[in-house]
């Protein structure tokens, strides 16, 4: 029976730590006075976009249009699967967990580009070359800010990744590579700053132009899962998981996921949003450079200061 | 239900996945789907990787093949005529022909009609014209006017566009004896059974290996891609002379 | 959290998630930028979309001219069901009866109206209607096709996209159709299209009495009234050889310098929206909405109801607290200029992109405005359009602050209040305002008295009708986005330009 429990637990863990990123994000923008409102805006959206008629352009490509959002929901779901909530709470644990991670953030991209293809309209065109732009430039940015903690481990397993911080945390000493996965972290799941191809004013609603109704809502929420996915694997890498006194494994993990995600998003609504060539200037210009320094660094620190072994 | 039931299943249905998504490829008319399918295919099989316990193949086997394909399906839209086989399908449309409206075109039944002679010819003005264009595939819709064509140019092009060859059954024929021949091969053959369990560690294993055994295969592939990236930013840095500098000049010479 | 809690919070909460979200898609007809830039701030519950398949309410601001109803219809027909319809027309409109307006009701016979340019009624009718019906599309009607000349000195064989902008977007106050011919995300060639905001005002002034035509001198840029109004009764009180007094004078430099900061707040929240800042957006609407409260409390007497040709103006309402505010706004304003003089993620949109040069300007005919400012002082790019505006928005506060302090301090007003004198001799004038994006010229002739008595000739000369004209040539090698932020930096109000 596990094999069912677990996906449903999994689901359904995924489903309310979106609604909370919903309601951080809300409180960013209305203040933090109007708490009652951002509790209870994100159901009343969702449920609005659920009355609302869920429409298929006459011209859409008829399996692209109808199973991306789809594919999207099952890109998060198994990414979701490697997380350790707990010392023992893990869903998946390969040896390689990390790097199933981040190899399945891929499809999402795709699933954005057939989203963006299938309208059938040129701005949709442009998103899809944008989305499929990103993938590219955000792989190995993401990769390489991720094989710092790799290195200090000497495990792809994030429950081991995780156990090796009992010491000291992987963000005293290597921030850099938090920064750039932060920042690579934004790509991937096209927030603010880098929603260029989600734009909504400059093109015409970019890829999700034609989704209404259930279909829309569907894809807002494996956004909004992305970045709470994206936050917590964060969390895991740099901020010791689960780890911490008094409390529980899991409320530490919850708490420092939510704060994690807080503070990017407050960093990032300084920022107007970035045009299309900056993003990639920004990605292969400065963040590849900064990801090799950062291994550099990582490697020689590894390899002369015995850290938390 | 036990789980051996369980793997049952999803084996099933992920080898389903595998053989529809790659059959999908070859028969649909649209070229990003066929670039979608292939990547599905792969990600089917990467779900067996995962069954066969072998996450690190499964995981390299997804990436590889999900920004690739991607980036295929990408240029092929950027390079090639109608990738969503749209225009095909309006077509098929339009000239009634049977079967779905996604899936290509099936090859013209019967014997392909004799050449014409020279004086046969209608609309002759037209006629060379098509013979050209239809070599290519048909591109140009000017001249897909069934009445400006001989029977024969019409056949020729029913073969052009349903991407296919007069020999089709044949091939029909020796692809299912070759696939029957390679099953009864797998199954007739005693695999040997390795009596250890599948490598824990398999990524630890493959880096070490990579580092010593293979160390300059490791690096020649580095210097490749390299060697490719290269090439890729120069044949991509175009001559943007022509389209951006002279409004930037005058701007230049003139500002206070 | 939620469950926890009295019952009575519980109801409450429960009733906020039953609570009806609306999405809606704003069609501005030319007159309502400022209405929706001020209604998609004020109610969470009430979020603006970019796109109609988002939308489920649609909110059009009249006037809407018959070339815009098959986009008013397009967009209409885009959303999902259900979908409502909310009109917003402004009392003034009902002054033009010959020009082909469109008829709304007889287009959307189930939608709700609100007749005036107000967020709060607006707020009101959404959330209390109890009768509102989902609306029917109606039919569109066979579009007619547009011709795109693609540039032919093309060395790329490659083939470009025309990639059709509006004539609803969000880039000019008003609607315009740009076609960009892109060649990826590089624009090679722009068309322009306008001509769906027009009222054909010239046409209506030379056939309307003076009165009317005052009120039509009002419309003719409907987000600055009291510019138009000036510089008709400018144009009157020299054609009757009359001088106002210093008193009246300032008053109305006053309320035009005040319309000049309104005019440049809201178009910065749209431009900040625009780019998607949410730092610039939150202080602009604040200023914005701040300043608006204060005007609509300083005068005794509404500017519109003394404008008038012979007519003196009333002094401020007394109140000290005016003075502060007034202190408040200018200190945020200022803070707002370095702000956009300084922050660098501001700049990475905005330095260096579509730079105009004085001398392009004045091929053009431009000579003054922001935009002319903008070249002369700085780089001409946008963010030194951007900091010209706020730099003017600053120097007009302080002259505000300055008269209102000299008003306040001065009981004394005109004792002799005369009487409106609409006689106007026979001649010609020129005069001119300076507005919010540039000056506004007029050119009266009144060659001869007829009945109703009106003037002969109008010419206007818009500041904005020459910034349309330099579009093609700026535009050519942009990237897709900075275009459209060029474009909106160029604060283009298309009432203007069409007339």
């Amino acid at each position: 029976m596990s094999v069912f429990i677990t996906p449903l637990f999994v689901v359904c863990v995924l489903l309310v730590g979106t609604y909370f990123i919903a309601v951080i994000e809300q409180l960013l923008r209305l203040g933090l006075r109007s708490i009652g409102i951002a509790l209870t805006l994100p159901l009343a959206n969702a449920i609005r976009l659920l009355y609302q008629e869920d429409l298929t352009p006459r011209g859409a490509d008829f399996f692209l249009f109808r199973s991306a959002p789809f594919i999207a929901l099952a890109v998060v779901s198994l990414v979701a699967l490697v997380i350790p909530l707990g010392p023992t709470l893990i869903a998946f644990n390969p040896s390689i967990g990390l790097f199933y991670f981040i190899v399945l953030l891929s499809p999402f991209v795709v699933a954005i580009t057939n989203a963006a293809w299938s309208q059938n309209s040129k701005e949709g065109l442009f998103a899809t070359f944008r989305a499929a732009a990103y993938l590219i430039s955000y792989e190995v940015p993401i990769g390489f800010a991720a094989i710092g903690p790799v290195m200090a481990t000497q495990s792809l397993s994030t429950q081991r990744i995780v156990e090796v911080q009992a010491g000291l945390w992987f963000v005293v000493w290597q921030p850099l590579g938090l920064a750039i996965y932060l920042i690579a972290a934004l790509f991937v799941s096209f927030r603010h700053p880098f929603d260029s191809a989600l734009a909504g004013s400059e093109l015409e609603g970019g890829a999700f132009a034609e989704y209404s109704g259930g279909r829309l809502l569907l894809f807002k929420i494996a956004l909004a899962a992305l970045f709470l996915l994206l936050m917590a694997m964060g969390v895991v890498l740099f901020f010791g998981g689960w780890q911490g006194p008094v409390l529980p494994g899991p409320l530490w993990f919850a708490l420092k996921t939510f704060a994690l995600s807080a503070l990017v998003l407050w960093l990032a609504h300084f920022f107007p949003r970035l045009r299309h060539d900056q993003m990639l200037t920004l990605s292969w210009k400065i963040l590849l450079p900064a990801s090799l320094l950062n291994i550099t660094l990582v490697g020689i620190l590894t390899l002369t200061i015995p850290v938390g072994r | 239900m036990s789980s051996g039931l369980i793997e049952w299943l999803i084996f099933l249905s992920l080898a389903m996945i595998a053989i529809v998504t790659a059959a999908g490829m070859i028969i649909t008319m649209s070229m990003y789907r066929a670039g979608l399918a292939l990547m599905a295919s792969f990600v089917a099989l990467a779900g067996l990787f995962i069954l066969l316990n072998a996450d690190l193949l499964a995981a390299i086997q997804v990436m590889m093949n999900v920004g690739g394909m991607l980036v295929m399906v990408l240029f092929m839209v950027m390079m090639m005529m109608d990738p969503g086989g749209e225009m095909m399908w309006g077509m098929k449309r339009d000239m009634h022909m049977r079967g779905p409206g996604a899936l290509s075109m099936h090859m013209p039944s019967g014997p392909p009609p004799p050449e014409e002679q020279e004086g046969q010819l209608d609309a002759g003005a037209m006629s060379d014209m098509d013979v050209q264009e239809t070599e290519v595939g048909g591109h140009d819709m000017s001249d897909m006017e069934m009445g400006s064509m001989t029977p024969r140019q019409n056949y020729t092009m029913m073969v052009d566009m349903a991407m296919s060859t007069a020999q089709l059954p044949w091939a029909i024929v020796l692809g299912v004896v070759s696939a029957l021949l390679l099953v009864i091969l797998l199954i007739l053959t005693p695999w040997p059974l390795a009596g250890i369990a599948p490598t824990q560690d398999a990524s630890r294993v493959v880096g070490e290996l990579l580092l010593s055994r293979y160390m300059i295969a490791f690096e020649g592939a580095a210097l490749l891609i390299l060697a490719g990236i290269a090439g890729a930013v120069l044949l991509a840095k175009r001559e943007r002379s022509r389209v951006q500098t002279p409004p930037e000049t005058k701007q230049r010479g003139e500002q206070p | 959290m939620i469950g926890s809690g009295k019952s009575g919070a519980r109801s409450g909460l429960s009733s906020r998630v039953r609570r009806r979200v609306y999405r809606y898609i704003g069609i501005d007809g030319g007159a309502g930028a400022t209405l929706l830039a001020d209604l998609a701030g004020r109610n969470p519950y009430l979020q603006e979309v970019p796109v109609p398949r988002h939308a489920d309410l649609l909110l059009i601001v009249e006037p809407i001219s018959q070339k815009l109803v098959p986009a008013v219809i397009t967009v209409a027909r885009a959303i999902p069901y259900p979908v409502r319809v909310l009109i917003v027309g402004g009392t003034d409109t009902t002054s033009f009866t010959d020009v082909p307006l469109a008829n709304l009701d007889a287009l959307f016979p189930e939608a709700q109206r609100v007749s005036a340019f107000s967020c709060e009624q607006i707020l009101q009718t959404v959330f209390d209607a109890h009768e509102w019906l989902d609306i029917h599309p109606p039919a569109l009607s066979e579009l007619e096709e547009t011709i795109i000349q693609l540039p032919t000195a093309r060395e790329l064989a490659t083939e470009p996209a025309v990639l059709s902008l509006g004539p609803l977007q969000a880039f000019t106050s008003g609607p315009l159709r740009l076609f960009l011919v892109c060649d990826g995300e590089q624009v090679l060639s722009t068309q322009v299209e306008t001509g769906y905001a027009s009222r054909g005002i010239n046409h209506m002034l030379v056939q309307a009495d003076w009165q009317q035509g005052l009120r039509l001198a009002r419309q003719f840029d409907p987000l600055t009234p009291i510019a138009g109004q000036l510089v008709y009764v400018d144009a009157l009180e020299h054609l009757q050889g009359w001088q106002p007094s210093i008193h009246v004078y300032r008053c109305r430099a006053l309320a035009l310098a005040l319309e000049r900061v309104q005019n440049t707040f809201w178009w910065l929240v749209r431009f900040a929206r625009l780019l998607a800042d949410s730092v610039l957006t939150q202080h602009s609407y604040q200023l914005a909405r701040d300043l608006a409260a204060l005007c609509s409390q300083l005068w005794q007497r509404p500017p519109e109801e003394w404008i008038l040709p012979h007519h003196s103006a009333p002094g401020v309402r007394e109140s000290k607290n005016t003075l502060a505010q007034l202190q408040r706004v200018l200190r945020s304003t200022a803070a707002l200029q370095r702000y956009v003089e300084r922050k660098r993620g501001l700049a990475l949109r905005s330095r260096g992109i579509g730079i105009l040069t004085v001398a392009q300007l004045k091929r053009s005919g431009i000579g003054q405005g922001p935009v002319y400012n903008a070249s002369e002082h700085g780089r001409g790019d946008v963010q030194s359009r951007l900091v010209i505006r706020a730099r003017d928005a600053v120097r007009d506060l302080q002259f505000a602050y300055d008269g209102i302090a000299e008003l306040a301090a001065q009981p004394e007003l005109d004792t002799d209040i005369q009487a409106v004198s609409w006689d106007i001799p026979i001649g010609e004038t020129r005069t001119e305002v300076v507005g919010p994006r540039g000056t506004i010229e007029l050119h009266l002739y009144h060659r001869e008295r007829k009945e109703p008595d009106g003037p002969t000739q109008v010419v206007w000369k818009r500041p904005s009708v020459p910034l349309l004209m330099l579009l093609p040539e700026l535009l050519a090698g942009q990237k897709l986005a900075d275009a459209e932020v060029i474009l909106a930096s160029l604060d283009i109000a298309m009432v203007e330009v069409d007339g």
